[in-house]
């Protein structure tokens, strides 16, 4: 089975870039639904990482409107692209004011985070890279006291996935994404975006080791055989 | 831990942990043998409902005034309501648990184990000794219920996870405690998801859907006309009646 397999910023550009042309050609006005939704969860995804870069220390106003001149920069250049001009202008006020209040989260979680992480109070998160044919990152969801699960995020934004039935390694569970690749009883749920996730909340760190190593396994299998799109 | 004998398999991993790092890492895990975990059997039902226009009129007058609602609802019911049975689903409990992180707006701490712990309440099992003698000091009707919020994430997960799964759909958006609770593509079409979840009777469940028929309606209604494609709207509930059995009832709305 191929399957194009794209991160959810580009899935949600490509959506919205799609959906703009369409309203142009289509010669709709007004503000429509669908692309506030898509430009509000963009915002939010810039939000939060320009918070992880730090950058929320500036304070929650500069962080929310650095965030939507991104996310609708991003979507003018791909609209311009085709030749085509849409005005963002008008979804602004609205983006504004909905966000307001989660920027204003997001930037005291920011602060506070780098606060924790000088005085030791949380772990740097550390990361390891595979080797497959896609590249990829394996890390820790968790703290010192408890971890949540394992996760891989492959580092490209779009690739082609070629899912096997039953492979050497794993048993391929499921119709569509969330994918289960099961191998011994051990489930690593392989979603929309690409992650390749495993919980081991709740298991000895021998298990934890166990599913590090199998994670790694299943991503070497899984991102072998994928190509970039 | 898990039980089973250890044996100390090597293997070898290629990676590194920090750039510049050239040697191979090396690690050696035990092999456990795992616990076995149930999947949770989701019992579906299905209906839908093809709204024409008058019908769609109807119904945002009804989502701004009440008096309209009958109105509504006769125009409704003239419509199939009933649901029908559509087999049932397993959803392996780890992948509730990614669920739970990609569609939950709860900040709840583990709602399988509370309900799990809610349903073993459930079974009488307190009454014995080491558990806690205080649940069942009952004053006047109230009754023991589970935690709201773990409740609430868990339907979100299922709503997300059944739309992914039976309509192919990809998340465009989680609007942040607003409506709907998640916003979906499949390429041709927006799918405006709302989750409702009970651990109370099916018949409940599918009564207060009813209830929100209306708005969804509204909404996908103007979707319709301004948006580039048309919005369908899926109303899902999931009425949880153990910690391995819930029950679904998906109403699929297209304007």
């Amino acid at each position: 089975m191929r399957i194009t397999v794209t991160s959810s910023k580009a899935f949600i550009l490509n959506s919205l870039e799609e959906q703009t042309v369409a309203l142009l050609r289509q010669g709709k006005q007004g503000i429509s639904p669908t692309i506030e939704f898509g430009l509000a969860e963009l915002v939010r995804q810039e939000m939060r990482s320009l918070a992880r870069q730090g950058m929320a220390g500036c304070g929650e106003e500069e962080l929310l409107e650095q965030s939507i001149r991104q996310a609708c920069d991003a979507l003018q250049a791909r609209v311009w692209a085709r030749d085509m001009r849409f005005d963002f202008a008008p979804y602004i006020p609205g983006l504004q004011n909905s966000l307001q209040f989660p920027a204003k989260e997001i930037a005291e979680l920011s602060r506070t985070h780098l606060d924790a992480v000088q005085h030791g109070r949380v772990p740097q998160l550390s990361r390891v890279n595979g080797s497959a044919a896609i590249p990829y990152e394996i890390f820790e969801v968790g703290n010192w006291r408890i971890s949540y699960g394992l996760m891989a995020r492959p580092l490209v934004d779009q690739f082609d996935l070629e899912l096997v039935q039953d492979s050497n390694y794993y048993k391929l569970q499921g119709e569509w994404f969330p994918f289960v690749l099961n191998r011994k009883e051990m489930e690593f749920v392989l979603n929309e975006d690409g992650t390749v996730f495993v919980t081991i909340v709740k298991f000895s760190s021998d298990y934890a080791l166990t599913a590090l190593g199998r994670l790694f396994r299943v991503c070497e299998q899984v991102f072998r055989e994928a190509s970039k799109s | 831990m898990p039980s089973g004998t250890l044996s100390r398999r090597p293997i070898t991993v290629i990676g590194t942990l920090c750039p510049g790092a050239i040697a191979p890492l090396t690690v050696k895990v035990p092999c456990c043998r795992l616990p076995t975990l149930m999947p949770i059997q989701l019992h579906l039902e299905h209906r839908l409902l093809q709204i024409p226009r008058p019908t769609q009129s109807l119904a945002k007058a009804a989502a701004s005034r009440y008096t309209m609602r009958f109105q509504f609802n006769n125009q409704l019911a003239q419509t199939q309501l009933a649901y029908t049975p559509s087999g049932t689903l397993d959803l392996p409990e780890n992948v509730l648990r990614y669920m739970l992180t990609c569609f939950s707006e709860q900040l709840v701490y583990q709602p399988l184990e509370e309900m799990q712990y809610y349903f073993h309440y459930n079974t009488g099992a307190f009454l014995d000794p080491g558990y806690p003698p205080l649940f069942y000091a009952r004053q006047n009707r109230k009754l023991v219920t589970p935690n709201k919020s773990a409740v609430a994430g868990i339907g979100e997960a299922v709503a997300g996870f059944l739309a992914q799964r039976l309509y192919k759909c990809r998340t465009l958006a989680r609007p942040n405690h607003d409506y709907p609770d998640i916003v979906m593509d499949d390429g041709t079409a927006t799918f405006l998801v709302e989750s409702k979840a009970t651990v109370g009777p099916i018949a409940e469940l599918a009564k207060t859907l009813d209830e929100e028929l209306p708005r969804m309606i509204a909404y996908a209604s103007v979707c319709l006309e301004l948006d580039a494609r048309p919005a369908v709207g899926l109303l899902v509930g999931t009425a949880l009646q153990s910690d391995t059995n819930y029950y679904c009832c998906i109403t699929e709305i297209r304007v």
